[in-house]
């Protein structure tokens, strides 16, 4: 149900410019599956991985807003939370979808994709797959959880209550099927200890890219909210923000531990400063994403909306960092063998990225993302 | 036999001309007899079913690329679109850069280029190619079961089930996996240890082809008793260690080196497979994940109400 003030409103010119985008990137996506990687990509038999599989672990814990704020609101209670479920919720199942958009293009024999489902071609003792097999199952179940917002519109009662019986158990499962995959991503690559660069690589690599993708998920959640609420004109939620901003800083300082911890014992503190522009990424990573948000969330700037707000702006900035880092640039080749991401690869990329959020912009107009806040009266602080 | 007459013909009268190169070449020749002798009588056959594998003896390998071309032949392997599964590589062995010099940007193979390139007297050359782990981390890393260990020890891969992630190109330690990068439904490619030749008895392509019997292949127990045999009857000839024995948990491909491994690129590797890298870090966290996640959100969670009660 909608809000007296929701009003139709001319479409800004944003929405044009993603709709340019996301055609383009459809373009050039539909152009690489024909094709080839050769044409479309500067990878190479000495970087087979570059800035797609980088991207897909970067967007993966950005899409944690749906787990994170799903198992706040549901496993602990809090209604606050529960409040903003369905944006965070739909900005997951957006970002899950840009995923394996993104992992087409890089996939060489994509027209086999479904051969990660097939039992007996499931190889448990590959991380890849865990990822794959549960980012599959993960977005629908994420399709489950967003499917009453979309139902409603139409008035189907019946499937809503079905759903809406189950979530707690769709919920569940997706959970701990997150929890699983955000670590596994991880997990991918401690085999890869000859490859990736000391200064990331550890046995505890799966445990950080966990508690990455916790504060992660809720600093992209901070966002989507704070954004959707402004231009949509609701009044912001601004104790939620004060309450996610404490949690993040929470998350961030044992991470800080964690990861410095982890160097100390094993004895390679020394290559923040000895590893040349290896060291400089991870100095750039922790300042930019961890010590400057904490910085404003143990602040004043902590107990208002828009510091939260731009401190998860820099907790993203700073994991999109960690991510490129470990995904792609971390990952030794011989110095002589090059790679610079091919435009069409950037393009297509954007592309996807383009199409999610002009998703997220039709369907926040189309359906109610705040149905609890579509009872009040308008101006009551929430 | 011919050759071997013409050799020393050459050789008699080179040996005039220049007297310090002759006496390397007569040693050449030397060995290149008893190693004919050796690999004729000393390895027998295999034995249908064992593990087969490859000893590859570098201080033999005279960089003719006869290998390379039988491989080519053999499996077909188209000129442009990826090298031949066996790849002559040129070292330096200063900067470690490595190359076949008959390579594109991509790493694809140049048409006609491959046998006629001069060797240069400053690099080291030796022949890379799969060298079928005894516990290979492609096959543990790939997600679909596409590449695999078969019966014969050989790691192959089943293209119906591939879906082209290179995971496994990205998991090898030698970074042998090659990928069809110009083909629109493209594959990994590597050395299959011509496995249909060994249904038939025969061993693979390059071992046939190489001239000086710098590549022999047998069972893998054989094969390691040769390499030893070798270090013991040729003290100072070559470097004491058996490359392949137990790195990286072994591989079914051995080398001997008149140099340090590790001026070819050989990486250093544990006796440990690499593949245990995953399963041991990997099983060790879930403890971690599944105690220390759930005790964090509950700490935060804690905090976070007890500061909210505050305000």
């Amino acid at each position: 149900m909608t809000t007296a003030t929701q009003e139709k409103q001319a479409i800004p010119f944003s929405v044009f410019v993603l709709g340019g985008l996301t055609l383009l990137g459809l373009v050039l996506g539909i152009y690489r599956l024909a094709v080839g990687l050769g044409a479309t990509s500067n990878l190479s038999d000495h970087y087979p991985w570059g800035l797609w599989i980088a991207l897909d672990v970067f967007l993966i814990p950005a899409a944690g807003a749906a787990f994170t704020v799903s198992l706040i609101s549901h496993f602990f209670g809090r209604d606050d939370y529960h409040k903003v479920l369905r944006p965070a919720v739909l900005t997951g199942l957006l970002g899950y979808a840009s995923v394996v958009a993104i992992l087409i293009l890089d996939l060489g024999r994509w027209h086999q994709f479904y051969s990660i489902l097939i039992p007996s071609r499931i190889n448990l003792h590959s991380f890849l797959e865990e990822v794959a097999l549960s980012v599959t199952l993960y977005t629908m179940v994420l399709i489950l959880e967003v499917a009453p917002t979309i139902l409603e519109k139409w008035n189907l009662r019946v499937p809503i209550r079905l759903i809406k019986r189950g979530i707690m158990i769709v919920a569940g499962i997706g959970i701990l099927i997150s929890t699983i995959h955000q670590s596994s991503i991880g997990s991918m690559f401690l085999i890869l200890e000859h490859r990736l660069h000391p200064i990331w690589w550890t046995p505890i690599l799966p445990l950080l890219f966990l508690i990455q993708a916790l504060f992660g998920g809720i600093a992209m959640a901070a966002i989507v909210i704070k954004l959707t609420q402004q231009k949509m004109r609701m009044p912001v939620s601004e104790n939620l923000f004060v309450a996610m901003g404490k949690l993040i800083r929470v998350l961030l300082v044992v991470y800080l531990i964690c990861k410095v911890g982890d160097l100390l014992l094993t004895g390679e503190l020394s290559l923040l400063f000895t590893s040349g522009v290896y060291s400089v990424l991870v100095w750039v990573e922790l300042i930019l994403g961890v010590l400057f948000p904490l910085g404003f969330l143990f602040s004043k700037l902590g107990k208002r909306a828009d510091g939260v707000f731009w401190a998860s702006v820099w907790i993203i900035v700073g994991l999109f960092f960690n991510r490129v880092s470990v995904g792609w640039i971390g990952l030794q080749a011989p110095a002589w063998a090059t790679y610079v991401p091919h435009w069409i690869e950037i393009f297509s990329s954007v592309g996807v990225i383009a199409g999610a959020m002009l998703v997220y912009v039709i369907a926040a107009r189309l359906f109610d993302l705040f149905p609890e806040h579509s009872h009040k009266v308008e101006g009551e602080k929430i | 036999m011919q050759i071997i007459a013409a050799l020393t013909g050459t050789g008699a009268g080179a040996g005039v001309l220049f007297p310090s190169q002759s006496l390397a070449f007569t040693k050449l020749i030397a060995r290149i007899i008893q190693t004919e002798i050796n690999t004729k009588y000393a390895v027998p056959p295999p034995i249908p079913g064992a593990k087969s594998g490859m000893a590859i003896d570098l201080g033999l390998c005279i960089g003719c690329r006869r290998c390379s071309y039988a491989c080519k032949r053999e499996n077909s392997v188209p000129d442009t679109i990826s090298p031949p599964y066996i790849m002559l590589m040129e070292i330096d062995p200063i900067t470690l850069r490595r190359g076949s010099s008959i390579l594109d940007e991509h790493g694809n193979g140049l048409k006609n280029r491959l046998m006629y390139t001069k060797l240069r007297k400053d690099k080291e050359y030796m022949p890379l190619q799969c060298n079928h782990c005894e516990a290979p981390p492609c096959a543990k890393v790939c997600p679909t079961k596409a590449t695999y260990k078969d019966k014969d020890g050989i790691v192959m891969i089943d293209y119906d089930k591939c879906i082209g992630c290179r995971y496994c190109m990205v998991a090898c330690p030698f970074s042998v996996p090659r990928f069809e990068w110009d083909e629109v439904l493209p594959r990994v490619t590597k050395c299959t240890f011509c496995s249909d030749r060994l249904a038939a008895g025969d061993g693979p392509a390059c071992a046939e082809a190489c001239p000086v019997g710098a590549i022999i292949w047998g069972t893998r127990g054989k094969l390691l008793a040769e390499a030893k045999q070798r270090l013991a009857d040729n003290p100072g000839e070559y470097e004491d260690y058996i490359y392949g024995e137990k790195d990286g948990g072994g591989t079914s491909v051995l080398y001997l080196s008149h140099v340090p491994f590790d001026k070819l690129g050989f990486p250093e590797l544990d006796s440990e497979p690499v593949s245990d890298l995953s399963e041991e870090a990997g099983v060790a966290i879930l403890p971690t994940l599944f105690v220390g996640a759930p005790l964090i959100m509950a700490g935060a969670y804690y905090l976070a109400s007890k500061r909210i009660q505050e305000d």
